[in-house]
């Protein structure tokens, strides 16, 4: 097995679309004025005209670019994503394998709802473990399809486009290595998304809202899900800082997915006592949340602005409907190619 | 203008942190001053000397506003809708 502390971050990239101000949308009526005046969320990322995969292989040649990584030695590619990709009964991963690392390059859809991007790394972490060699993670997202409004279709958060990648090494090298990595889920959460019922009709409109209330009353009470969130999310938390010998003061940024203000601040409140300053909330509040994206993005930022030198230390903090949350512990160890 | 006794307001101000001059507008999002999900559950404890508010009533909707709060919190007093 692989040990994490031997995988190596050879690459990244991302991609990310033209700006659209929330107020203009508050302004003219798509976006709830009660909702715009609480979320904290300045823009939104929104593609006119790339599809999420063509986003995805954007970034991915950043990330397969700056790695050096011979494609030959690519074992797989694991694309996750929240929304549709697309085109129907398709895979996105074999596109962004062919049009970055090659055509013999098995290509893996990877789907844990907003966690996909970091359970790409984990499962990066397995595929690496019998042979070595690389992997490349990507993630990808547009939220434009007919029946769902990036706007109002979650008060927890507003959609964003845009793509991140990584290139994953069992080899030194890179400029960050993977320090500690822990996944933890609890599976009484499954139905948030879903409400209580299947009712899978494309182009119906998505109200995230109303299905999460439908699950608190038929599943989980929401005194029993908070609780059920916070427990999960605490475990894991001390599960990776005590893996990676680290404690939260020692953490140069926290990375987590993109909230509006009110769940950063509660979450920073009562989960994670992080200062905002030292999270990626300044960007996030000009992407929105980009599906199972946002790590990826965030810690390409935080490499590629010099926002962290050798020796910091990045959380990587997910979590995705289901519930399954990945944190990952980063270190830098030295600075991006130029 | 929505009415509600003062225990009801008594309890919003106190967990809001709202100072004596600062008003409690019933239409204003209760996020908006700060209440966020675990602050909800303290507030449904510190209901629980007047009312006691079933699951089946404690959804996040019912907390977007004082006005929607002190509707459910009528709802459960009331045993049914209100």
């Amino acid at each position: 097995m692989v040990q994490v502390s031997n995988l190596h971050i050879a690459g990244l990239g991302s991609y990310l679309p033209d700006r659209m101000a929330a107020a203009a949308a508050a302004a003219d009526g798509r976006y709830l004025a009660d909702r715009a005046a609480c979320s904290g969320i300045e823009t939104v990322t929104v593609s006119a005209e790339l599809a999420a995969p063509e986003m995805a292989v954007r970034a991915a040649r950043q990330a397969v670019a700056m790695s050096g990584v011979d494609p030959a030695d690519v074992r797989a590619v694991l694309h996750s994503y929240v929304n549709f990709s697309g085109a129907r009964f398709w895979d996105a991963a074999p596109y962004i394998a062919l049009h970055t690392v090659g055509q013999s390059v098995p290509g893996y859809d990877v789907l844990q709802s907003c966690n996909g991007g970091l359970a790409g790394i984990e499962l990066g972490r397995a595929l690496l473990a019998a042979d070595g060699g690389s992997v490349l993670v990507t993630a990808a997202d547009r939220f434009d399809t007919a029946g769902l409004d990036r706007w109002n279709a979650d008060s927890n958060a507003v959609f964003g486009d845009g793509a991140g990648a990584v290139m994953l090494s069992s080899s030194p090298g890179g400029f960050a290595r993977v320090v500690a990595m822990v996944t933890a889920a609890d599976n009484r959460m499954e139905a948030e998304a879903r409400g209580d019922g299947f009712d899978g009709r494309i182009g119906q409109p998505l109200d995230f809202v109303a299905l999460r209330e439908r699950y608190l009353r038929s599943s989980l009470p929401l005194r029993e899900h908070l609780m059920a969130m916070e427990q999960v999310l605490s475990h894991a938390l001390k599960q990776v800082l005590d893996d990676g010998g680290c404690t939260l003061d020692e953490l140069a940024y926290l990375v987590p997915v993109v909230p509006t203000y009110p769940m950063l601040r509660s979450m920073l409140t009562h989960l994670i006592q992080v200062p905002e300053q030292r999270t990626t909330w300044s960007l996030g509040r000009t992407t929105g949340h980009v599906g199972s994206a946002d790590h990826l993005i965030g810690l390409h930022s935080l490499l590629s602005t010099g926002a962290v030198a050798a020796g910091d230390r990045i959380l990587l903090f997910g979590g995705g409907t289901g519930f399954t949350c990945t944190l990952v512990l980063v270190e830098v160890t030295g600075e991006l190619p130029r | 203008m929505t009415e509600w006794p003062d225990w009801f307001a008594g309890v919003l101000r106190a967990r809001l942190g709202l100072a004596a001059d600062q008003p409690l507008e019933p239409d204003r999002p209760l996020a908006l001053y700060g209440l966020d999900s675990f602050g909800w559950l303290a507030v449904v404890a510190d209901l629980a000397e007047w009312v006691t508010i079933p699951d089946e009533l404690l959804l996040p909707s019912s907390f977007r506003t004082a006005s929607t709060l002190w509707s459910v919190v009528e709802e459960a007093r009331s045993g049914g809708p209100a």
